[in-house]
């Protein structure tokens, strides 16, 4: 099979966080771990080009999945494989989304990372084998990778026991007995003390873990942040009130407060009469201007992000979270203040 | 942190303006401290806020603005 | 005797219900309505009379049984026929106590008197289906053979069906109501066709049973939709809109205590069929492992706090006739999910073990999270299958209910593709069908 692999700057050999911003880029042949990778699939099988981009840009710009996809086109492959991704949240993402596209254009696509990797739910139709939690697990994450790929190579199609993580789609079919009976077995059970047992599995939420604390908010830049979908007057780049699927960046610079009228919240979830007589009842930039000024906060972010939290797949929360945390990292930003309503 | 109420999470239209004001600069500044408190977890910082009518923030403001709570983990 | 003894004597024997069930294995329009061998024929005069309403101009009664090429849309209720059997008196076991048993359907056909006791004939294998356009109702399919007749449980019954004409400026509610009533009036009529008939079996439904030491007692936690107009349930002729959750017998439910006068949500809605035969109830009945202890019917209020204070009242009315374990069944889609993961959760937390039964809404493709509203700690969760996975029906010979299927601009006979949304009974929240849903390939 012609493969063309996907990596990040850093298993692509650009460079670490300082490079994370490079934009979408192609190598000819295996890179890095994709030579590794080479050398496990054996006769039959290469890898024919190693596209890559640096994470921020690929979280965090809009159109870098469809740039990196036409990159991936240009060498006809017939297999897309990304990763491993390990626990790396921008690197999952940009996995997930690139095989994601990929499927969708006709190009079948694989995907390695860890089960937490928030990029997990974004593959869609594309198959995600499960990786380690660290780049030090490459080399057992790229054998069962190279397995994966076999049985693709032989038409199959992958299933739990290939390692595949992830929502494997789910279908309806007809049970032998009706969903009554079944409840009644469910329940006995769970008297019974198996406290697992279901038909339904539940998306785990994962956990994340808190960065270092502020050293002095006095010296840092800090960012203001709101779910509370508040949006200049008239809502000109029509944000969705609910189940939204984007987020928007919106100048503070030069304002010295939010006057009524002109900010609105656009939330579908809440009344929002108070929240717009007053918008800094949604984003308190009076006070955090006045503590600017005094000397309590190094430097007030001059943009703020919003979106509406209302009815949200936890998937897009996810996403949308990995893609605040690169655009403010991206603008030097060392903390945030979200308010939630 | 929890704050007053869903429709106006740095604010409290029961309150007079500049009374509103302080409310929300003590916000602020506590969530300025939090963001400075070393945590491992999820963690629930209180605040003990400037009491409406009812003061039914009141009774546990004992140690007025540095209670903070660790979440228990899953 | 004393009255404290009649009390006691109740006490002791709690509401039984005897069903006596009449095989039906075929269905025809005729002259009269009779009941012979297993041939159930309507009596076209005595079926139209059952609709004499000034809200509705005219009905149309025809018939289809499992098999044929007919596919019945715009499918609005369901009801099983049933009647009361005796002289309508019962005498307790020391022949003491004597009650009237009632008619079915109470508070709806007769006064609301308790139901629940005595003997009820059954027309089993039988179903009277109204069909046609309300306002607010989605439009339900229902196939009787071919690819899509497996996924509902009432293309394996001999259906009469009911299409009606509004009279001209009669208001939505007064057809719907005068519609629903003449359903429930027709199936009763049939069912009395079959009083002096042999019974081909008896369901004796026992008293429940008072707490024993050895066997988890499980109550069925059912919710039921209450947004208004097109989209009630009525329980002895009344909305639960507004009220808080209560306990009843299930042999109540046998005889019509539920009514469903709700018209949305074709796969996620409980049809008057279901709640009559609740099968959360009868596979609780029919488990040898577990002891019954009723039913506690709950609203599905339209506001957050009301969702949770209706919750943790089911959870208490549960742990009050001291529940084990309690099967929590939903109505509709969407925010109805809340309303089975807060019960989930009450339930757990007052130590009953409790399991769901949820539609999922996972998507066409089926990679979607299947739940709008999760439980928090609860997680043992029954899948009716996935609402949006699409699925195709052969076109069919002839159609009842209307002339085009209005949300694909199709001809009713067509061969359609749609989603299993759309399939009458499909999905039942209840647990009547066995559709499911599983990742994996």
């Amino acid at each position: 099979m012609r493969i063309v692999h996907y990596l990040n700057q850093f298993f692509a050999g650009v460079g670490g966080e300082e490079a994370a911003g490079v934009p979408p880029a192609v190598r000819e042949g295996a890179v890095g771990p994709g030579r590794a990778l080479t050398a496990l699939l054996g006769d039959g099988h290469e890898i024919v080009a190693t596209v890559f981009c640096g994470d921020d840009y690929a979280a965090s710009d809009p159109s870098a999945t469809e740039e990196l996809l036409m990159l991936v086109r240009e060498s006809s492959p017939d297999l897309l494989v990304a990763g491993p991704a390990f626990t790396s949240g921008r690197y999952g993402l940009a996995c997930a989304r690139l095989a994601a596209a990929s499927v969708r254009a006709g190009i079948p696509a694989v995907v390695a990372m860890h089960p937490e990797n928030p990029g997990l739910d974004e593959a869609e139709r594309a198959p995600v084998i499960e990786s380690g939690r660290i780049g030090r697990e490459m080399r057992p994450s790229l054998e069962r990778l190279a397995r994966a790929i076999a049985t693709l190579a032989g038409g199959d199609e992958l299933g739990e026991q290939d390692g595949r993580i992830g929502r494997a789609p789910r279908r309806n079919r007809l049970a032998e007995r009706t969903a009554a009976e079944r409840s009644v077995e469910l329940l006995l059970a769970r008297i019974d003390g198996d406290r697992e047992r279901t038909e339904v599995p539940l998306p785990s939420f994962g956990s994340v873990t808190p960065s270092a604390p502020l050293e002095d908010p006095a010296r840092a830049r800090i960012a203001l942040l709101t779910e509370g979908a508040l949006v200049p007057m008239g809502n000109p780049d029509r944000l969705e009130s609910a189940r939204a699927t984007r987020w928007l960046r919106y100048q503070l610079a030069g304002l010295d407060r939010l006057e009524q009228g002109a900010f609105q919240s656009v939330h579908g979830g809440f009344s929002t009469v108070a929240a717009n007589a007053d918008p800094h009842r949604l984003l308190p930039l009076d006070v955090a201007l006045d503590l600017e000024r005094e000397g309590r906060i190094g430097t007030l972010h001059h943009e703020y992000l919003t979106t509406a939290g209302n009815g949200t797949q936890v998937a897009t929360a996810r996403r949308f979270g990995v893609e605040w945390a690169a655009e403010l990292r991206q603008a030097g930003v060392q903390a945030a203040i979200l308010t939630a309503t | 942190m929890p704050t007053r109420g869903i429709p106006y999470p740095t604010g409290d239209p029961a309150l007079g303006a500049e009374e509103e004001r302080r409310l929300r600069r003590q916000l602020i500044e506590r969530a300025l401290e939090a963001l400075s408190t070393p945590v491992d977890g999820p963690t629930v910082f209180e605040v003990s806020a400037i009491a409406v009518d009812s003061g039914a923030d009141t009774a546990e403001s004992a140690s007025p603005g540095s209670a903070a709570r660790k979440v228990p983990g899953p | 005797m004393s009255a404290v003894k009649a009390r006691d004597v109740e006490r002791r024997s709690g509401t039984s219900l005897r069903l006596l069930a009449h095989d039906v294995a075929g269905v025809a329009v005729g002259e009269e309505t009779r009941y012979v061998g297993d041939l159930l024929t309507v009596g076209r005069r005595e079926a139209m009379e059952c609709f004499t309403h000034h809200a509705l101009a005219g009905v149309r009664v025809s018939c289809c049984s499992p098999g044929e090429s007919t596919r019945i849309i715009k499918v609005l209720d369901t009801v099983e026929p049933r009647c009361k059997g005796g002289e309508g008196q019962r005498s307790g076991a020391d022949g003491a106590l004597q009650r009237s048993a009632g008619g079915v359907f109470p508070g709806l056909l007769g006064p609301a008197q308790l139901g629940g006791r005595g003997e009820t004939h059954v027309l089993r294998g039988a179903a009277v289906l109204s069909a046609g356009f309300l306002p607010r109702a989605q439009e339900a399919v229902l196939q009787m053979s071919g690819a899509g007749a497996e996924l509902s449980p009432l293309s394996a019954t001999h259906n009469v069906v009911v299409e009606f004409e509004p009279a001209p400026e009669a208001p939505w509610d007064a057809v719907a109501a005068a519609l629903r009533l003449g359903v429930l009036r027709l199936a009763a009529r049939l069912a009395h066709a079959a009083r002096s008939a042999i019974p081909d079996s008896i369901d004796e439904l026992e008293p429940l049973p008072a707490r024993s030491a050895g066997l988890p007692r499980v109550v069925a936690v059912t919710n039921i939709q209450t947004q208004g107009a097109f989209k009630d349930v009525l329980v002895y002729g009344r909305s639960m809109a507004g009220s808080l959750p209560t306990w009843i017998d299930p042999c109540e439910l046998a005889d019509g205590a539920v009514v469903s006068a709700q018209y949305g949500h074709p796969a996620l809605k409980n049809p008057t069929f279901v709640h009559q035969n609740n099968p959360v109830v009868a596979a609780l009945r029919a488990s040898a492992e577990v002891e019954l202890a009723g039913v506690v019917l709950c609203p599905e209020p339209v506001t957050e706090h009301e969702k949770r204070l209706v919750s943790e009242h089911a959870a208490r009315l549960c742990a009050a006739v001291g529940a084990d374990g309690a099967i929590v069944t939903k109505e509709g889609g969407g925010n109805a999910d809340a309303d089975v993961a807060l019960k989930l959760d009450a339930l757990e937390d007052l130590g009953i073990s409790a399991v769901g039964l949820f539609a999922e809404m996972a998507g066409r493709d089926g990679t979607g999270p299947g739940l709008v509203v999760a439980p928090a700690s609860a997680n043992a969760l029954i899948s009716t299958g996935n609402y949006d996975e699409l699925v195709r029906l052969d076109g069919t010979d002839r159609a009842l209910g209307g002339e085009r299927l209005g949300i694909l601009d199709a001809a009713a006979t067509d061969e359609l593709e749609l989603p299993v949304a759309v399939i009458y009974g499909s999905l039942n929240p209840l647990g009547w069908g066995c559709v499911t849903c599983a990742g994996g390939s």
